[in-house]
């Protein structure tokens, strides 16, 4: 069962506002693996935590709140954090030694890789922020990295369509976080 | 004379449910601004001004005031006797709820 402090805490993730921008950037990935503009790859994951910084803090903060987290929920979540980027970075190395191992099924595999990968970050977040629609993205954009290794249909679709949901999502839940709370600071 | 009561008093201060509300939210994380607490208990901004008015007199909650960009942002913890004011209310409800058959 979830205790209300957990409620609390999930409920600071409910704005929307990491969804639309993590969701925007995955897009402009896949459009960019679709236009042979690799370099989105790079340039998206900065950008969206630049945005985030600025959406949250101009227009979320100051109509939600502040709050400083009781210390251990602090420090859960940095524990989580560490065997977040252990489990990410055992997948990597996995991954490549199945690459080097058989890289005639990793060349067929490859196009679906990307989606994947930012399914895994999407689990992440997930366990993260303890809300499951994450989840949901995430198995969306595994279950497209794997239709487009089935269909051929290039490592750019997949992302443009979990992308998609994360962004429309975040997009429907600003909108009602914005609707509901008119009033801002002191 | 002294009074043999069955269930133990409850705090009226705490009791009331505004400000519990309030006292439960801060409980729940170190520190917390106006604004955070009126969307977490749901109360009107003059309700909410008037409970943390009355909190701060019995020294449940201590208020911090600092300019942000121009502008003054009131933060709010709960000191050791609003914690210990707490636990206080949850024995004496528990008590009181177990006499429910």
């Amino acid at each position: 069962m979830r205790t209300p402090e957990t409620r609390l805490f999930q409920s600071s993730w409910a704005d929307g506002s990491l969804d639309l921008v993590a969701g925007t950037a995955v897009v402009m990935i896949g459009v960019g693996f679709w236009l042979d503009l690799v370099w989105t790859t790079a340039v998206a994951p900065p950008l969206a935590l630049t945005g985030w910084y600025v959406l949250h803090g101009r227009v979320v903060a100051p109509r939600a709140g502040r709050a400083v987290l009781r210390r251990d929920r602090r420090e859960r979540s940095r524990r989580e954090l560490g065997w977040s980027v252990g489990l990410g970075t055992l997948v990597l190395v996995l991954t490549v030694v199945a690459a080097v191992l058989h890289p005639d099924r990793a060349s067929d595999a490859v196009d679906g890789l990307p989606a994947v990968l930012v399914a895994l970050l999407s689990g992440v977040s997930a366990v993260l922020t303890r809300s499951s629609r994450f989840a949901w993205y995430a198995a969306v954009l595994a279950v497209a990295g794997v239709l487009t290794v089935l269909v051929g249909a290039g490592p750019g679709a997949p992302l443009v369509l979990g992308g998609a949901v994360a962004a429309t999502t975040g997009a429907i839940l600003l909108g009602r976080f914005l609707a509901d709370t008119r009033e801002t600071e002191e | 004379m002294r009074r043999n009561t069955t269930l133990p008093t409850l705090d009226p201060l705490v009791h009331e449910p505004a400000r519990l509300r309030v006292l439960a939210v801060l409980a729940m994380v170190e520190s917390a601004d106006f604004m955070f607490l009126l969307r977490q208990a749901e109360l009107s901004r003059g309700n909410l001004s008037v409970q943390m008015t009355r909190l701060e007199e019995a020294n449940l909650v201590v208020a911090t005031k600092n300019v942000v960009a121009g502008r003054v942002r009131t933060s709010y913890r709960l000191t050791d006797a609003g914690l210990a004011a707490l636990r206080t209310y949850r024995s004496a409800m528990r008590e009181i709820l177990a006499a429910i058959p």
